[in-house]
């Protein structure tokens, strides 16, 4: 939890976890209310909590990925030549395109096939794995001009990159 | 057999070189079911459902309300509240270092927040104050581990989700442990301190106690409503932590009018980035878990570590020894959501407490933290103290004494952390 205030602008791209972040948290707290003031848990909430979850997590992974904001070790880095540093960060990239662009894929297999509906609500169950598909698939497109830009950058500039997020990181 | 050998060497190959956790994870997993022939769609399935848990929604509001107290400036009341009533020691910063973060552990569930938010707070006190820089470094990164064993804990959170084990009996037994833990530093504090005649701060004030303390009892009763709370069974962990994001709103932009709308925006912001980074890894792992299970890797582990011993304590400390091994270059949510299910097994089979082996795996992966190469509580340090890495790990390697003597000490007395629990919720 860092001090310094992180990027205050919004980008377009945050908005759907935005969302989906505030109405999980109006949910919980229907939840809450329901079981403590009402004495009477509403249904639906936890169900739909747990998947707006899941709707969070991969709607929020396009953002931290767009920032470089996703846990990795920079130790690497600090040990090899300036020279093999663009190469290396270019594959890493490489790798991060081709797994989102598979793992889009399967999500909308998934989303086709899938004939499950949701226990509390009658809706099918694909909404969540079509979601998904499509948070991956920003995430792919996202991954591509990653590695775009990093193509067009120098050893250094990666470096410098690299460096700044994995200090910034915050996790667990 | 072969392909798992790939698979494994191939998410060393990936982290190794830089790529996201997440990525390495979930990638090295797809190679196998692709070359096992295994639809792929049951890979996404289980990365999906890997958090279809309504207790992994308390981490994004843990994570928030961390957020928010520090934007309404809890972190630094409590700070003063913590000097006002331990800087008269030797050694007085490094003491208040310490009780601060057993403060905040009640009510943020992650070290390197610790280390970022509080942290910052208390080196820049202790540069102000005149105290070496590395000596605040080292009090700083290992008093943060105390984050994650107090309650609130997000590792705990997500072993319990793991291993299928109450939340509230694992946060009741990490607070006795995280007591001991912050005793253990302030004894090192102390010896330090007197040894290298650190200077107090001005003898004890009762006037400045009780200002501070006045101006502390808000963010003081954060720790009691959610510990207490969660403990003794009124929350949920979810519950909680969503009553501590209402709470810390509610006294940071009515009573405290520290926070804005544009202070939560930005917290909020942060905490999406934050808990996508976390869940990703959390789904991937799952994932690969899968992997793993479907190669009876648990059975390997149990069937080697047995033909040795059936000693509980003895299976406990070589179960600690590949924790150790694996947290030294793993990150701690990827180690635990895979680690946890291979262990479990054979720690049930010699009797030891899923909740007692929750506590030490966790302060296990803490210390983990703190030293290289993934050691990320000390890249943020690093960073916020403006030393140099390799001085903020030289720093840290005494205090690294008293914190694996607790670890040890928990692993032969397992009543440090079983018995809260099985007072509050019986055997």
């Amino acid at each position: 939890m860092n001090n310094s205030p992180s990027p205050t602008r919004i980008h377009w791209l945050d908005i759907p976890a935005l969302v989906l972040f505030v109405v999980l948290a109006a949910v919980v707290l229907l939840q809450f209310i329901s079981r403590y003031v009402l004495n009477d848990s509403v249904a639906w909430t936890e169900e739909i909590a747990r998947y707006l979850l899941i709707g969070v997590a991969y709607a929020g992974s396009i953002g931290a990925l767009r920032r470089g904001e996703h846990i990795f070790l920079e130790v690497i880095y600090r040990r090899v030549s300036r020279a093999s540093v663009k190469p290396l960060a270019i594959m890493v990239d490489v790798v991060s395109v081709a797994f989102h662009a598979v793992l889009a894929l399967l999500a909308g297999g998934l989303a086709l096939v899938a004939d499950r509906r949701m226990i509390s609500i009658d809706l099918p169950k694909s909404i969540v794995y079509g979601f998904v598909a499509i948070a991956l698939l920003a995430s792919t497109i996202v991954a591509v001009r990653r590695l775009v830009k990093r193509a067009g950058q120098d050893n250094e500039q990666i470096w410098r990159e690299i460096e700044q997020a994995a200090a910034g990181e915050e996790a667990v | 057999m072969t392909i798992l050998l790939i698979v494994l060497i191939l998410l060393f190959a990936l982290i190794a070189a830089g790529a996201p956790v997440y990525v390495a994870l979930g990638l090295s997993s797809l190679v196998y079911f692709f070359s096992e022939g295994i639809a792929g769609v049951a890979a996404v399935h289980t990365m999906i459902n890997g958090l279809n848990s309504f207790t992994l929604i308390a981490i994004p509001f843990f994570i928030l309300a961390g957020h928010l107290m520090n934007a309404s400036g809890f972190t630094e009341r409590i700070f003063a509240f913590a000097r006002a009533m331990i800087g008269w020691a030797p050694g007085g910063l490094g003491h208040v270092n310490i009780g601060a973060s057993v403060v905040f552990a009640g009510m943020s569930g992650a070290a390197v927040a610790d280390a970022g938010g509080l942290g910052a707070v208390e080196i820049k006190a202790m540069r102000d104050a005149g105290y070496e820089r590395g000596f605040s470094v080292g009090v700083t990164a290992a008093s943060s581990t105390i984050g994650p064993i107090i309650p609130p804990s997000l590792p705990l959170i997500i072993y319990g989700v793991v291993a299928e084990v109450s939340i509230g009996r694992l946060f009741a037994a990490g607070l006795l442990p995280g007591l001991l833990m912050a005793l253990s530093l302030m004894v090192m504090v102390h010896w330090m301190a007197v040894r290298r005649g650190y200077r107090r701060e001005a003898a004890f004030s009762l006037r400045v106690a009780l200002r501070a303390a006045r101006s502390a009892a808000l963010p003081l009763l954060t720790p009691v409503i959610i510990v207490g709370g969660i403990v003794f069974g009124i929350f949920t962990p979810t519950e909680a932590a969503i009553a501590a994001v209402a709470y810390t709103t509610i006294v940071g932009a009515v009573v405290f009018r520290s926070l804005d709308l544009r202070a939560l925006v930005d917290a909020v912001l942060a905490t999406i980035e934050t808990t996508a980074a976390v869940l990703m890894i959390v789904a991937s792992a799952a994932l690969f878990a899968w992997v793993l299970t479907a190669n009876q890797v648990a059975d390997g582990i149990a069937g080697g570590l047995l033909a040795m011993t059936t000693d509980k304590t003895q299976v406990l400390l070589m179960i600690m020894m590949i924790v150790f091994a694996v947290g030294f270059f793993m990150e701690t949510i990827a180690a635990i959501t895979i680690l946890a299910p291979l262990v479990l097994p054979v720690a049930l089979a010699v009797g030891i407490d899923p909740v007692h082996l929750g506590i030490v795996f966790v302060l296990n992966l803490m210390i983990g933290l703190l030293t290289p190469p993934v050691g990320m509580v000390l890249y943020v340090l690093a960073k916020v103290s403006k030393t140099p890495f390799e001085e903020c790990v030289r720093a840290t390697l005494p205090f690294l004494v008293p914190l694996v003597s607790v670890l040890l000490l928990l692993v032969f007395v397992p009543d440090i952390a079983l018995w809260l629990p099985d007072l509050l919720y019986g055997d």
